[in-house]
């Protein structure tokens, strides 16, 4: 699915050159679940920027579902976060103005949808999300989880390939971080490949594998055993729109 | 707390130089234009002499064709000025306390040879009342009296340039000037007198222009064939008189009539007095026409006369819109800038800020702005003004014709505030509306 | 195009957006009316006179030495100033009328045709010499002008006539009436005689004196007090009296009007000092009359520009300001597929919107506006393309004010969004 070899990103200022990658290799197979470790300033967003596509490299090979990314346009580069990547953001990202339809509808009129299916997939992933009933609320009536939930819609209408999530249970609280995190598990075992940026060793321990980042390179993997796989209650809804 | 205000309001402005200079600019701009047309109208519409307002009515009489109306506007328009026989008939009431017919004409001035050559000079013609009727300051002497009036005195009244000119300033008073073929003595010298407009003779150019150099006595009419200067309208056939004698019986309307009346007893005497006049002369043949006579004080006949030029209502309302758009213009240009200084709002919010405290800080700072815009616009508008003095001395007016009064600085500096108050509230109000230290927790 | 989702969006800051499209209401308003005033101006400016306007010197003599007051004395000076006149180098014709055009009025007399019974009509009068027409550059088109014999007959015929009271026939009028040869403008001529020629016709005035149609000139357009600009008569006879002095107009080749105008005043004065002179171009007079509608001109002029550089500032600052406080928004778009193209006519679109919203409201109050001025200040009818052309012109200054802003926003990184505050 991702395929990393020796990618290296360097930051320039005037003073100082930083490596925030240095000769970073990772392979992620289809249908993984891989939690990304390291502290802060060890260059797990910089992996996320370029896993995603939202930021360039400078050495390295990246093939992306099969495909080298290292040569695209801006414009081919959109078009493949529009279609194959999902987004999960620390702080939800959704737009303030725009209530949980119209921001659920934003990746899928990128996608230029004719307008009756995009309402069908948004019908549908905020169904999946537990969010129906708030389908005309703001994002600023929402709670964090809600808010959190909602992102994770945009994710599901969109159906993409591979799923990064940046912290997703950063801005929430136990419970609500709970939620999510069944969440994602349950779109895991659908078959979607999910690469998530954390510290929480709680919501790494959820993933299929566990990696640590130290100054821009991969120290270990770990691999879970199989069968470890812990699978912590599902809130009823969410169960039912699982099911 | 003020000062304090002021003093962060005058650093945010040299914090982005270029912002602040487009803001101020902008409102400058606006400032400008409403100033430089508001003290150009206002240089018309003020009231010249609000001193007599009360006393002073000038006299119309519908005396014009029974076919049709005085050429104007409606259908019941009177003729601006009166007929020499109907002034001469008024004249002989006794409700006014004082009263004036009077008139402008052209004679030669023949000066002492070592002085200047002759030059034609224009000339009022009145009656010994017209000085303390229009509140005249002199300066040496004063005006004739009734007797001159009655008797023909050759005496004359000089304006202060005239006397300047003629005597080098030094009181003239006893010295004589040559008109035409005739010596005069002068009586009296004036003092500064700039009347907004020409108030006493509104009937040409907006009354725009400086009074007359030279003042003498309506009884020198006759004997010196004296002819008006002014506009001069009649209807009907010509009289069979030849020169004055025919002007004296004819149907020409060419003076200017005045009468003070000192309460409204009197005005609503002297107005009976016309109409009962006018039904007189009817049985005489003359005023066939609906009796409509007038009696108007000094705002109603500068209405009347439209005195402000429709193109100074024109431009006040434009450059009053263009202010209006400046300073909504101006909301954009602050809101960003003062959100983007939300973190150290949120500062001052923990810091014990209420939001009346942060509005009344960005307001003050607007205000600023205002200020500075209305300075700099009040500065422009000097030039503009003096641009448009240039324009209108073609017309015949004084140089400072269109000047800043105290009245109009003032309107100017409350247009700024006003300014700024438009463009600074909804900024503001966003401002305070920023809770308190949101931007305190840095990631 | 997500044309709902942004006036969902836009509907979340009423007031920043609804203070735009008061902007650009009220500048499409006061533009378009600017612009009808404008055009109002201009066609006060663009009369032409009919005249030679660029060509003709104003020369007044006002004599004070007591000799003009004997009339010999001053008919003599005329002729002996319309010879001297005439013989500067330069000058094409030369004339003493007490015409003088562009100063805003002149005199004017009531006169119908001869026996009817109608309606007085009022119209301008003048006198005129033989060289009258040929100095205005308004030439006789139809019948003939007059000759220096013609004009010195009638001096003299009506000097005797006038020399004493004329008696009064029962209606009041005089009994003996006077009859002169007059020329009058095209326009007078349609207004008293309908379209025929008229030549041979009579007109009266009401002390019944008679005046015989026996030219046309078909160029006069005069500025008055009252709207009598294109109705005129010339009647023959010179123009001087001790008091008013005696005006002349002079025509000179082209070029020569500087040069001429200083011969004039120095051989005037050389042939007789008693009096002052002034000289002055029409042109000059002209302007006079014309300052306050230049005056307008100008400030409009000045207004539109700066109205449509403030309001494109507006937008310039809105948009900027948008861009700035949607820096994260617009990053989460690009991440979410959204391409430079898109994020450009997003801000495109949204601007469009809010100018649109204001250009529908902007007709609304430009028409108010306009009502007002037309009933305030006697102003003319707004022509509805004004309003068009000024919709399109501000619908393009949005769209410009919008696009370095918005292209400054298509540029935000797409890693914005996963900075986290």
């Amino acid at each position: 699915m991702l395929s990393m070899r020796a990618i290296q990103k360097v930051y320039r200022t005037d003073l100082v050159e930083t490596h925030a990658l240095h000769d970073f290799s990772l392979e992620v197979k289809a249908g993984e679940f891989v939690a990304l470790m390291g502290r802060s300033g060890s260059g797990k967003t910089t992996f996320l920027n370029i896993a995603g596509l939202l930021d360039t490299f400078d050495g390295g090979t990246y093939l992306l579902d099969g495909e080298d990314v290292s040569r695209l346009t801006d414009r081919e580069m959109s078009v493949i976060r529009n279609h194959k990547i999902g987004f999960v953001f620390q702080s939800f990202n959704l737009i303030p103005d725009l209530d949980v339809f119209d921001n659920v509808d934003v990746p899928l009129r990128y996608r230029r949808l004719p307008a009756a299916e995009r309402k069908e997939r948004i019908a549908r992933a905020v169904e999946l999300v537990g969010l129906s009933s708030r389908l005309h609320h703001l994002p600023s009536q929402l709670s964090g989880g809600q808010q959190q939930r909602v992102a994770i819609a945009r994710v599901l209408a969109g159906d993409p390939r591979l799923i990064l999530a940046d912290e997703p249970t950063g801005n929430l609280d136990t419970l609500m971080s709970r939620e999510v995190m069944d969440l994602l598990e349950r779109i895991n075992a659908r078959g979607t490949t999910i690469v998530m940026v954390t510290h929480a060793p709680e919501c790494a321990a959820r993933a299929s594998r566990e990696i640590h980042l130290l100054d821009g390179k991969v120290v270990d993997t770990e691999q879970p055993a199989a069968g470890e796989v812990r699978v912590p209650p599902v809130s009823a809804n969410l169960a039912a729109a699982l099911a | 707390m003020l000062l304090h205000n002021l003093h962060i309001a005058w650093k945010s402005m040299q914090r982005n130089r270029a912002l602040s200079a487009l803001i101020v600019v902008g409102i400058a701009l606006g400032i400008a234009l409403s100033t430089t047309f508001a003290a150009a109208r206002h240089a018309f519409a003020q009231n010249p002499l609000p001193a007599k307002t009360k006393v002073l009515r000038y006299v119309r009489l519908d005396s014009w064709d029974p076919q049709k109306a005085y050429p104007g506007d409606g259908a019941n328009t009177v003729p601006t000025q009166v007929t020499y026989r109907d002034m001469a008939e008024l004249m002989k009431s006794k409700i006014p306390v004082r009263q004036t017919g009077t008139f402008k004409t052209m004679l030669y001035v023949f000066p002492d040879p070592k002085v200047s050559r002759p030059f034609k000079e224009t000339i009022r013609v009145c009656y010994a009342d017209f000085f303390p009727m229009f509140a005249v300051p002199f300066r040496y002497g004063s005006g004739w009296d009734a007797k001159a009036d009655a008797s023909g005195d050759p005496v004359a009244v000089l304006s202060r340039e005239m006397n300047e000119k003629l005597f080098g300033g030094a009181d003239s008073v006893g010295k004589t000037v040559r008109l035409e073929d005739r010596d005069f003595r002068v009586v009296g010298v004036l003092d500064a007198w700039t009347p907004s407009v020409k108030v006493y003779d509104l009937t040409q150019n907006r009354g725009v222009g400086a009074p007359e150099n030279m003042f003498i006595s309506f009884a020198w009419w006759r004997p010196m064939n004296l002819r008006t200067f002014g506009n001069s309208d009649g209807w009907g056939p010509s009289p069979a008189q030849r020169g004055i004698e025919g002007v004296m019986v004819s149907e020409q309307t060419w003076i200017q009539m005045w009468v003070e009346l000192p309460d409204a007893d009197a005005v609503a005497a002297y107005r009976s007095f016309l109409d009962a006049y006018a039904l007189d002369q009817r049985r005489h043949g003359r005023f066939l026409r609906p009796l409509n006579n007038k009696l108007s004080a000094i705002p109603e006949l500068m209405d009347d006369f439209r005195i402000v030029p429709r193109e100074a209502n024109t431009l006040l309302v434009v450059s009053l819109l263009f202010l209006a758009i400046s300073s909504l213009n101006l909301v954009g240009l602050l809101l960003g800038k003062f959100l983007a200084r939300a973190p150290e709002i949120g500062v001052r919010r923990a810091l014990g800020a209420s939001r009346l405290d942060i509005f009344v800080q960005h307001i003050i700072e607007c205000e600023v702005i205002g200020l500075v815009g209305g300075l700099l616009g009040l500065a422009l508008s000097v030039g503009g003004l003096a641009l448009l003095n240039t324009l209108m001395k073609a017309q015949g007016a004084r140089p400072d014709f269109f000047r800043l009064d105290t009245p109009m600085v003032g309107l100017s500096i409350l247009l700024a505030l006003a300014a700024g108050f438009v463009a600074g509230a909804y900024p503001a109000w966003r401002t305070c509306q920023l809770p308190p230290a949101l931007h305190l927790k840095v990631s | 195009m997500e044309f709902g989702p942004i006036l969902r969006a836009m509907t979340r800051s009423k007031v920043r957006y609804g203070l735009i499209v008061l902007e650009v209401a009220l500048t499409l308003a006061v533009v378009t009316n600017c612009v009808s005033l404008i055009r109002d101006a201009q066609t006060q400016l663009g009369k032409e006179s009919g005249f030679d306007d660029a060509n003709i010197l104003v020369v007044r003599s006002q004599p004070f030495a007591p000799a003009f007051q004997e009339t010999g004395y001053l008919s003599n000076s005329v002729r002996q100033d319309l010879d001297v006149l005439g013989k500067i180098p330069g000058v094409k014709a030369v004339s003493n009328t007490r015409f003088l055009p562009w100063q805003g009025g002149g005199s004017s007399t009531e006169t119908r045709p001869a026996g009817s019974k109608g309606p007085w009509l009022r119209n301008q009068i003048y006198n005129a010499d033989e060289g009258t027409f040929a100095t205005l550059g308004s030439p006789v088109v139809e019948g003939r002008g007059f000759t220096r014999g013609e004009v010195e007959a009638e001096d003299a015929r009506l000097a005797a006539l006038l020399a004493n009271s004329r008696e009064r026939g029962e209606d009041g009028t005089p009994k003996n009436k006077i009859s002169q040869d007059v020329v009058i403008s095209r326009a007078f001529a349609r207004l008293a005689f309908g379209d025929g020629s008229p030549l041979g016709k009579r007109l009266e005035d009401s002390d019944g004196d008679q005046y015989h149609v026996v030219g046309v000139i078909d160029r006069f357009y005069n500025p008055y007090g009252w709207p009598i600009h294109e109705y005129a008569m010339f009647y023959p006879s010179s123009s001087a009296t001790y008091a008013g002095g005696s005006a002349y107009l002079l025509r000179t080749e082209p070029g020569a009007l500087e040069t001429v105008a200083a011969a004039a005043e120095k051989s005037l004065l050389a042939a007789n000092g008693g009096r002052n002179l002034r000289v002055r171009t029409l042109d000059e007079v002209k302007r006079g009359f014309q300052a306050p509608q230049r005056l307008v001109l100008g400030v409009l002029s000045g207004v539109i520009v700066l109205l449509l550089f403030v309001t494109s500032l507006g937008i310039i600052g809105l948009t900027s300001f948008s861009v700035a406080e949607r820096t994260r928004q617009i990053g989460t778009r690009r991440a979410l597929g959204a391409q430079r193209s898109d994020i450009l006519r997003y801000f495109l679109l949204e601007n469009w919107i809010v100018t649109t919203l204001g250009l529908s409201l902007g007709v609304l109050l430009a028409v108010a506006l306009n009502v007002i001025l037309v009933n305030q200040l006697r102003a003319h009818r707004m022509d509805g393309s004004y309003l068009a052309g000024g919709v399109l012109l501000l619908w393009a200054a949005g769209l410009l004010a919008t696009w370095l802003p918005a292209l400054r926003g298509a540029r935000v990184a797409p890693a914005i969004a996963t900075r986290n505050v």
